[in-house]
């Protein structure tokens, strides 16, 4: 007695197959500056720029925004504003609105620097490539 | 602090540890792990605080260390993750190495080695201009000795994974002691114990012998024994002991015999033939059993000789 049928086993496997399949935002990044953005509306990513010490300590206002930092094909520390955050994967960080000092590295190596822009309230996720 | 009662016994000494050397207000719950706490903490952190945070947890480390390196490795890989030091990354790396050589466990190993890369990620952001000048949690003099000790204890981790990894060169086979080898099932024990059992019959035999000899002796006294003579009980009391004596040996000396000579001729028979049975399965050899009964006749003796090799 077979309890699954083989047309409903295929369709399941389709189905899997279908959600297993990479989505945009996780494809491998491309970027030169080795951090890809998912597109969101006040996003920005400025690669090899940094805050000054002011822009660093000015207060933060409105509801903070997520980040979300994945690194394809390896490892990375993730700092942000000059300190250690966490390693990657890291989900939904809560991060004060605006500008942010972010450096992704693995080692001595860093996979990718610059300032990154949390819009308010929003989920910001990134993908840093490993060479 | 609750601990759950199917944690290992490494997590409820940690949790323990923990319970005993940090008020409870001071514990961060999982949502407050260190990136939140480092993101957000406007606190400036120096290398004296910082090293004199690190010096507590190391000494609460020290003796877990000796006892059970997978307990400190996760006391201080916790403390490491609470205040982002690097120092601390590497020594809890360093314990997990212990503990992966120690359990010779792959999981430990890999931990530690992720572990000490995180203490080296920190350690390189520290020389980046880009670390915040407030966050120094590490006198800058100390940086590359640090970073030569977590790429040695990456290196030693790996090495004891591909130690692990090898396969097991066979193990010399001691010399074993050669099993007792086993008599050969020739019929040679069972000719040995039917000539010792024929042997035992035929001292049955001459028991027999002698019995019925000192009987009829026994008998011939007392037929010869005058009823008119003073002594006649003294003396017919002392030939009836005789003569029972004499009995009782022919009696014991009979059932020897019967049984000695029945089995021990039945063993010799049985033997004799498996023995020729197995000599003409494997040929002759030097050892071969025989068995010989020879009559035997001298001044004053008569009987039979056994003369047996096996």
């Amino acid at each position: 007695m077979s309890f699954i049928s083989a047309r409903s086993l295929t369709l399941a496997l389709a189905t899997a197959a279908l959600f297993a399949a990479p989505t945009p935002a996780q494809a491998a990044c491309s970027d030169p500056s080795g951090l890809c953005l998912e597109p969101v509306k006040g996003g920005k990513w400025e690669p090899d720029s940094s805050l000054s010490a002011k822009q660093l300590k000015a207060k933060r206002k409105g509801p903070p925004g997520r980040l979300t930092v994945k690194v394809d094909n390896g490892r990375g520390s993730v700092f942000i504003d000059g300190r250690y955050v966490g390693t990657a994967t890291l989900t939904d960080l809560s991060l004060g609105a605006g500008k942010h000092d972010l450096q992704v590295r693995d080692g001595a190596k860093i996979l990718a620097e610059g300032v990154l822009t949390v819009p308010k309230g929003t989920s910001v996720r990134v993908n840093v490539r490993h060479p | 602090m609750f601990v759950p009662s199917h944690s290992s016994p490494r997590r409820r000494l940690l949790a323990t540890l923990l319970a005993v050397t940090l008020p409870a207000a001071a514990l961060p719950t999982p949502a407050e792990a260190a990136p939140v706490l480092a993101l957000f903490a406007d606190d400036k952190v120096t290398p004296e605080a910082a090293a004199s945070n690190r010096k507590s947890v190391q000494e609460r480390s020290r003796g877990l260390r000796k006892s059970d390196p997978g307990a400190a490795a996760e006391l201080l890989s916790e403390e490491a993750g609470r205040s982002s030091d690097p120092v601390l990354y590497i020594d809890a790396a360093d314990a997990y190495r212990e503990a992966g050589v120690a359990d010779k466990s792959r999981p430990d190993l890999e931990t530690g080695i992720e572990k000490a890369r995180i203490g080296l990620d920190i350690l390189h952001f520290l020389e980046d201009p880009r670390c915040d000048p407030d966050w120094q949690i590490l006198e800058s003099s100390q940086i590359a000795a640090e970073i030569r000790r977590g790429e040695k204890v990456i290196a030693a981790s790996e090495q004891a994974i591909t130690a692990m990894e090898k396969p097991t060169e066979a193990a010399p086979v001691a010399d074993e002691p050669e099993p007792r080898k086993k008599a050969p099932r020739d019929g040679r024990g069972l000719i040995a114990g039917g000539s010792l059992l024929t042997l035992v019959g035929v001292g049955g035999v001459a028991m027999l012998g002698a019995g019925l000899a000192t009987g009829i002796g026994a008998q011939k006294d007392a037929d010869a024994l005058n009823e008119a003579d003073l002594d006649f009980q003294t003396k017919l009391d002392d030939i009836d002991a005789k003569g029972k004596l004499g009995n009782t040996l022919a009696i014991a000396g009979g059932v020897v015999a019967g049984v000695g000579l029945a089995a021990g001729i039945a063993l010799l028979v049985v033997g004799v033939k498996k023995r020729k049975k197995y000599r003409a399965e494997h040929g002759s050899g030097e050892n071969t059993a025989r068995v010989q009964l020879l009559p035997v006749a001298g001044r004053g003796q008569a009987g039979i000789l056994l003369i047996g090799r096996f």
